[in-house]
């Protein structure tokens, strides 16, 4: 019988599932009437999501003068509907723990994921782009697809890594001749089932092939872009060996002058490794 | 003129052409000397190039390959040519993206 997309998300979802704070928070950002203290009592009901706010709002990406110890605090400081983003990527981040670790190294995986979120919300911040940090959420989870291959199917996995090395072809390609579909398309469906916003669900879903996307175009361009930053920087390692082909279409949209990309690079390097203290448990 | 990266802004110097968000609200006059607070406000609002009056050395672009011993700049730059197999390497951005690579490729193999 034939792996289809449907067949391993619906295996995926038996194992791991979205925690109910998140739709709880979710739905708090968006109630007028629920006040900050409200919503900061939600997050405290999970420990260790709250800790790691309140490391995110004392980190360098705000540099806030004197340290902040409450999470309302914490909460004026990054936005509601910012945190309300980070905390979802910690969740699906977290739901991953159990990820067999004899195939993949996990964490060079998730150091190439920081990597491209720190990416992203560098080149949307030098776009001028709102709410940069759901460019650095869609970027930390846009290859989540291939830990869920690694949950469901570790043997095919294992195969496509070692079709991929043989032939010496992308590994999104091994993925798409190996099993009829790519790590992508399995983020997207995964996202769609946990009811995510549409947005992350077609970064995910597109960012080996932006260019055919009808909306989020721009989110989608820059992930691709800064997926291929992350990669070139050596910054981890998905899993992937090389450089996928840069869309240019894509990176036009961006509108950023080439002459910048060393200054990108510099400034990715410096909250890449704040962003690694906060996001990996070391 | 002094097109300056945010973490290449210092406290003292002075902005030459106003500063805007990204909804366009006024952030920092023209003229104004740089503070620490300034500096926050820039960051917070993910402002990442700002224009400084001249007498700045803006020639900071990283470029350590001469710093990098020879036989291991020659292996990176394989590595790279490696990983770059599906770029054609014909435009400016994929030389900036294969240059940054060798770079750190060797930079790990001198550590």
């Amino acid at each position: 019988m034939k792996t289809s997309v449907e067949s391993v998300v619906d295996k995926v979802s038996t194992l791991i599932s979205m925690p109910d704070i998140y739709y709880k928070v979710d739905r708090a950002v968006d109630d007028p009437t629920i006040s900050l203290d409200q919503i900061g009592s939600l997050i405290l009901e999970d420990q260790g999501l709250a800790s790691r706010v309140l490391m995110l709002a004392n980190s360098a990406f705000y540099s806030y003068p004197s340290h902040v110890t409450t999470i309302t605090k914490a909460l004026t400081i990054i936005g509601t509907k910012q945190v309300r983003e980070l905390l979802m990527a910690t969740l699906i981040m977290k739901q991953f723990n159990g990820v067999p670790k004899d195939y993949l190294d996990l964490e060079s995986f998730w150091k190439h994921s920081i990597g491209t979120g720190v990416a992203a919300r560098t080149l949307a911040g030098y776009m001028l782009m709102q709410n940069i940090e759901s460019y650095y959420v869609s970027g930390l989870v846009h290859d989540i697809g291939r830990l869920v291959l690694l949950l469901v199917m570790p043997d095919k996995f294992v195969e496509v890594m070692q079709y991929s090395r043989n032939r010496e072809i992308l590994l999104t390609k091994a993925e798409e001749e190996v099993l009829g579909f790519n790590h992508c398309d399995i983020g997207r469906e995964l996202f769609i089932r946990w009811k995510l916003p549409a947005s992350i669900q077609t970064t995910t879903g597109k960012h080996h092939r932006p260019g055919s996307v009808s909306s989020y175009n721009l989110e989608t361009s820059v992930i691709h872009i800064a997926d291929i930053i992350a990669t070139c920087m050596r910054l981890g390692s998905s899993g992937e060996t090389f450089v996928q082909r840069i869309d240019y279409p894509s990176w036009n949209q961006l509108k950023l002058n080439d002459k910048v990309i060393p200054e990108i690079v510099q400034q990715i390097e410096e909250q890449y490794k704040n962003s690694l203290s906060i996001f990996l448990e070391v | 003129m002094a097109i300056l990266p945010l973490n290449k802004i210092k406290v003292g110097m002075i902005v030459k052409k106003d500063v805007f968000d990204h909804k366009n609200r006024l952030l920092l006059n023209k003229g104004v000397e740089i503070s620490h607070r300034h500096l926050r406000i820039l960051k917070t609002w993910g402002v990442n190039l700002i224009d400084i009056e001249d007498s700045i050395d803006n020639n900071q672009s990283p470029s350590s390959s001469d710093i990098i011993d020879p036989d291991i700049y020659r292996k990176a730059r394989q590595k790279a040519d490696f990983l770059f197999k599906f770029n054609k390497l014909t435009r400016p951005l994929e030389h900036l993206l294969f240059n940054i690579c060798v770079q750190k490729i060797a930079e790990k193999n001198s550590k």
